[in-house]
């Protein structure tokens, strides 16, 4: 009789720069139990799993699995030994149907010739036992967010995978979506599966696990029984102080309408339509929160309000104006600030100092620079905004994520505007950056601007918004106002089912 | 009559470098590795083919022969665009160069000499069908290989599970290395086989097209190579298509220099080929599928790191 | 008990002189593979020696080669000087040798058939540099037309048209602008005095290296003290970050290539008027190609670029002379380009890594870092 299936003792990693990423982690995992892996982004969970799943290695310690040592050295070998992850970031070919996807790297179902038959048929019988009704036939990049998730366990799954993996599952599902997954989970276990569950949101954790361990700055903090999970205990486990944000939010006093969207109609990258007929009104001095599932054409909306995007039919008005496709030069004039939601991609540029990231959106363009300028400006903005930094030459990609969304936001602050559209602001930051964020906000505010929020987290959604608008394929589905015990009807809205008013 | 035939099997024959440059670029750009490095690696099939086959008095072994130098080649480019992640375009251009330089200094010795050359084979019973026979199967045996090569890169890339794994790396080098394949020897692999195969090109043009070396023979193919990539869509039959149509213009201009009828400058005859993978690039960018590179892998000319893709 | 860990990890800084360091240790990788490579094909270690003796004095003394590796380094710096400023927004511009071609033709004309009665040879000697620039730049305009408007490779488009170029200046000196009274040769008649560069002095050197000078401040002007510069730089790092910024690649990429154009226009031009005075077969030797490498070896700086233009320009002159010395092929140039290309792109790439030699120390905790992101 094995007690365990998986150990992992004195796990140890380091990442370059001498971060501490991992110190001395012992874990472990029983067969058909939960056993959830708590704490805030940057705490080290990932990179557990990523050691784990063979995707970094580990420094110092070993791993156990059903009592014996093993070497999991890539993912290949993970997976002969057992281990199946559901990625964060969903690791599918989309131009592959899903099928090929399940077996890609998979040497069982024939080495040399692929026969796709029995792969299909097993699948049909996997999806049917767990309720997920996917066709094995589809191409991936026809599905949905959580339609791929399903897939992502689908692998696993046919893999046959003894210890499953699920890194933060719920970040891209509705409150329904999350219930049925937690469904399927709670079967997995029942089959003997070992199930480890990595998230930060207090709530499905105490939903979903059987024992819940808390990781705080690549250290563990603690391990709680199913008994005793309580969540006021878990958050200062996770977080080494109360959680509450300190956060200073009177309420709001709205006035003139700043910017007035009509029947927008927008397409996505695919030439789909992303955004069908929508219709918002924001005012000086209030956040308009737009919660939904992602790739409901939040991202569409952002990017056709900040000029990056064509609009296909449909007016965006500002203070009266109409600014439909125009420049995003013209836009920047006016005072339309734009924080995108990946800052690596699309809001900086790497390779260049922290100064001209600062520099590179101007409201006024100089045809010759004056360098000396701009590095005392930079100077000022790295201490106004506390920017962790060597120097203002520094090139940004060194810094952290968190101070890499600082020198975004100080740039997109500093234009003094007066509409800011901000999109998933704090994703991967830490709790200080994370406030620093919501503050900021709330500043500006105060000051009169006018912004647009679009968060993928409901809580981040209500913590900040004044007023909460459901977005669902492309359409706001109604208003709430941001209080906790609208969540279920929230979720029921992003899911596209209407409400009576 | 004869010589609409004699035109067409010219062009299978001037397109068969051509072919074996594109399947071989075909692979390594599915596994999502650009190699510019065509016209080099060609030169360098050509004159080691070349030396081969003076030295051993035996083509197939120079041809053989060939691939390997052009597979050896091809690992520097590998080994500094996979291992090392730098820029491809500059690898690729520098592969050019070196290729170029390389084989015009070891050809040096060789200009001028005359080497054994493959001959033509007519195959049994079709090369006697009317038209066809003797455009198609009236030709020496690497023509007929690059046939059955076409076949069997096409099924290679997509019915079976190494060519699928080639695919995914080339479209999702994430998704490939979650899966347990492995991106860096896949690519490698790729790089190789398709340096190898546009070697063998190259080695067409001193060992059948013609049986001498001559310094730059490749003439620009291994660029037209890269464009007839783009206009295959990454797919190996469509890259049969055009590699005999721009196959057929390069001999269309040759018979027309040769006879001499039309009163046309030689010089201007031979921007020909250049000037129609311009028009027919141009032309085919008002096409969709083409403007939205249907077919090209996502990760085309991104190099692949596992530590960096967060 | 101490223990010593070897790590190899990446770097988190810059270094000073780090540009200057890539540069200096791949030339020295790739001449010390061209050694062994002359070494095996020779089998003689002493004409190695002798080559790069040959290769490292004649070139520059001025008894010897120094005017001529000149001469060579004012094209090789025109056109390296118009490609940094394209490479720089990541646009590869392969086509400066059939730009380089357009402008000599160009200036041909004009100097041959449009003004050769001109009497005013200041004047004349202006409109032909300003003749050739505007072809070199019309010919890299195509490309960037086809590039932004229509998505085309400018790799595959740029090469292209430098074979339609040399084909048609081949036909041109083989056919209508042949001499008559050349002897049957590939090259045009001379042009008239007034069109010819002066030169400094009796050095034999022509006034292109002043333009040049010129043309390395105005660069330098342009991508380090303008904002266009700073939107070229921002193109070359984020396209998505320039969008993002309002900055319109298209029009940026349309001007760039059209700078580059000109300058390699302007190469062909003075390679025209100063040195040949005539346009014949085979008046480049592959400069186009050539100032890739200066520029990429320069790490995009115009000062550099100068610097190793004259380099270069000595190491096209000291394979000529060992073509006579050593009868080494004029391939082997070629050889050895690529090789410092591929050894400029290695040590780059071993640049970004440093190994590090640990202790067992105590080292920091924690620390804002990214894990989930």
């Amino acid at each position: 009789m094995i007690l365990y299936l998986l150990e992992l003792k004195n796990i140890t990693k380091r990442f370059p720069g001498n971060l501490l990423a991992l110190d001395n982690v012992n874990f472990n995992l029983k067969p058909g139990e939960v056993h959830t892996l708590l704490g805030e982004n940057g705490a080290g969970k990932t990179t557990l799993m990523n050691i784990l799943f063979g995707l970094y290695k580990h420094d110092k310690g070993e791993i156990l699995i059903e009592g014996k040592k093993v070497n999991i050295t890539s993912p290949a070998s993970a997976i002969t030994h057992g281990v199946g992850m559901v990625q964060q970031h969903f690791t599918l070919v989309p131009s592959f149907s899903v099928a090929e996807n399940i077996i890609l790297g998979l040497k069982k179902t024939g080495r040399f010739k692929i026969d796709l038959r029995n792969v299909v048929k097993r699948i049909k019988e996997l999806s049917d036992l767990y309720n997920m009704n996917i066709d094995p036939n589809a191409k991936v990049w026809q599905l949905s967010v959580s339609e791929k998730q399903k897939v992502e366990i689908l692998k696993v799954l046919y893999e046959e995978a003894k210890i499953i993996i699920f890194d933060e599952p719920t970040a891209v599902l509705t409150p329904q979506e999350s219930e049925s997954l937690f469904q399927a989970i709670d079967m997995m276990k029942n089959n003997g599966k070992g199930i480890i569950f990595i998230s930060h949101k207090l709530k499905e954790v105490i939903r979903v696990s059987d024992r819940v361990t808390v990781l705080k700055n690549g250290r563990i903090v603690g391990t709680l029984d199913k008994g005793n999970l309580d969540e006021n205990e878990l958050a200062k486990m996770m977080v080494g102080r109360d959680f509450l944000f300190n956060i200073k939010k009177t309420p709001a006093n709205p006035g003139k309408e700043v910017l007035k969207v009509e029947n927008l109609v927008v397409k996505n990258d695919k030439d789909i339509l992303a955004v069908k007929g929508l219709s918002l009104t924001i005012r000086e001095g209030e956040i308009l929160g737009i919660a939904g599932v992602t790739g409901n054409g939040q991202r569409e909306l952002a990017e056709s309000i900040a000029g990056l995007r064509k609009v296909e039919n449909g007016k965006i008005k500002f203070y009266n104006l109409d600014i439909t496709n125009t420049s995003v030069k013209r836009r920047l004039k006016l005072g339309i600030a734009y924080v995108p939601q990946d800052r690596k991609e699309t809001a900086t540029c790497p390779n260049l100092s922290v100064a001209e990231n600062l520099f590179i959106r101007q409201k006024n363009k100089v045809r010759i620079l004056n360098k000396k300028e701009m590095l005392r400006n930079s100077k000022k903005l790295i201490k106004k905004y506390s920017i962790i930094a060597n120097n203002e030459k520094q090139p940004i990609k060194f810094l952290s994520g968190g101070n890499m969304q600082k020198v975004v936001l100080a740039r997109e602050f500093e234009l003094s505007p007066k509409l800011i559209i901000v999109e998933h602001p704090t994703r991967g930051l830490d709790v200080q950056a994370m406030e620093f964020v919501y503050n900021s906000l709330i500043d500006a505010r105060n000051n009169g601007a006018a912004i647009l929020l679009l968060a993928g987290d409901l809580d981040e959604v209500f913590t900040v918004s004044d007023r909460v608008a459901i977005i669902f394929e492309g359409r706001i589905m109604g208003y709430v106002e941001p209080e906790q015990s609208k969540v279920d009807e929230v979720g029921l809205m992003m899911a596209g089912v209407a409400l009576e008013a | 009559m004869e010589t609409l035939e004699n035109i067409l099997a010219a062009a299978i024959r001037s397109g068969t470098p051509l072919l074996f440059a594109t399947l071989g670029e075909i692979i390594t750009e599915r596994s999502g590795i650009l190699n510019l490095g065509l016209e080099g690696l060609m030169l360098i099939g050509a004159i080691f083919g070349f030396i081969a086959a003076y030295t051993l008095q035996n083509v197939y072994l120079a041809f053989i022969l060939a691939m390997v130098a052009g597979a050896l080649f091809s690992l520097i480019h590998a080994f500094v665009t996979i291992s090392l992640r730098a820029n491809q375009t500059v690898s690729g251009l520098a592969l050019t160069m070196l290729g170029t330089g390389v084989s015009g200094m070891i050809g040096r010795n060789y200009i001028g000499q005359v080497a054994p050359k493959f001959s033509k084979i007519d195959l049994p019973l079709l090369s006697k069908i009317p038209l066809i026979g003797k455009v198609f199967f009236s030709h020496d045996v690497l023509v007929y290989v690059s046939y059955i090569l076409v076949a069997v890169t096409s099924y290679f890339l997509f019915k079976t599970r190494l060519g699928m794994n080639l695919r995914a790396v080339g479209e999702e080098p994430a998704a490939a290395d979650s899966a347990g394949i492995n991106v860096f020897l896949t690519r490698y692999f790729a790089t190789i086989i398709g340096g190898a195969l546009t070697a063998a090109g190259g080695a067409y043009l001193s060992l059948a097209y013609t049986s001498m070396w001559i310094e730059n023979m490749s003439a620009g193919r291994g660029w037209i190579a890269i464009a007839l990539v783009i206009f295959s869509m990454w797919e190996p039959y469509k890259a049969m298509i055009g590699s005999y149509l721009f196959g057929g213009i390069m001999a269309l201009q040759l018979r027309l220099q040769a006879e001499g009828k039309i009163n046309i400058s030689s010089n201007l005859l031979m921007m020909l080929p250049y000037l129609t993978t311009l028009i027919v690039m141009i032309v085919f960018s008002f096409n969709e599928k083409f403007r939205k590179r249907v077919g090209a892998p996502s990760a085309l000319g991104i190099p692949y790191s596992r530590e960096e893709k967060t | 008990m101490l223990h010593l860990k070897l790590k190899i990890e990446k770097r988190l800084e810059h270094f000073k002189y780090e540009n200057f360091l890539i540069s200096v240790v791949s030339l020295i990788i790739s001449l010390v593979i061209m050694g062994i490579f002359i070494w095996i094909n020779t089998g003689n270690f002493a004409d190695v020696v002798e080559t790069y003796k040959e290769l490292f004095t004649w070139p520059f003394f001025p008894e010897l080669g120094l005017v001529d590796t000149i001469l060579k380094m004012i094209p090789l710096a025109l056109i390296a000087l118009g490609l940094l400023v394209v490479f720089k927004m990541k646009v590869w511009n392969i086509g400066a040798e059939g730009q380089l071609y357009l402008g000599a033709m160009a200036t041909t004309w004009g100097a041959l058939f449009l003004f050769k009665n001109m009497s005013n040879s200041i004047s004349m000697i202006t409109l032909l540099l300003i003749f050739g620039a505007i072809a070199g730049a019309l010919w890299a305009l195509i490309p960037a037309i086809l590039k932004a408007f229509l998505k085309l490779d400018e790799i595959v488009t740029t090469l292209m048209l430098n074979y339609i170029a040399v084909y048609w200046l081949n036909y041109l000196i083989y056919g209508p602008w042949k001499d008559p009274k050349g002897f049957n040769f590939p090259l045009t008649a001379v042009f008239p005095k007034n069109s010819w560069l002066p030169e400094l002095g009796d050095t034999g050197i022509h006034i292109g290296i002043i333009i040049t000078f010129i043309l390395v401040f105005v660069t330098y002007f342009i991508m380090y003290k303008t904002h266009l510069g700073f939107e070229l730089k921002i193109i070359g790092d984020n396209p998505k970050a320039a969008r993002y910024s309002g900055i319109s690649i298209e029009k940026n990429l349309i001007i760039a290539m059209i700078f580059s154009g000109a300058l390699a226009g302007l190469a062909g031009s003075i390679q025209v008027l100063g040195v040949q005075h005539r346009l014949q077969h085979g008046f480049s030797t592959g400069y186009g190609y050539t100032a890739i490498i200066v520029a990429w070896l320069a790490r995009l700086n115009p000062f550099s670029a100068v610097i190793v233009a004259f380099l270069f320009g000595g190491l096209l002159v000291g394979g000529e002379q060992l073509q006579i010395v050593m009868r080494f092929p004029i391939s082997m140039i070629s050889a050895l380009q690529g090789l410092i290309l591929f050894s400029l792109l290695a040590s780059e790439a071993i640049f970004k890594y440093r190994i590090k030699i640990t202790k067992n120390d105590p080292i920091k905790i924690g620390g804002e870092f990214n894990g989930n992101t």
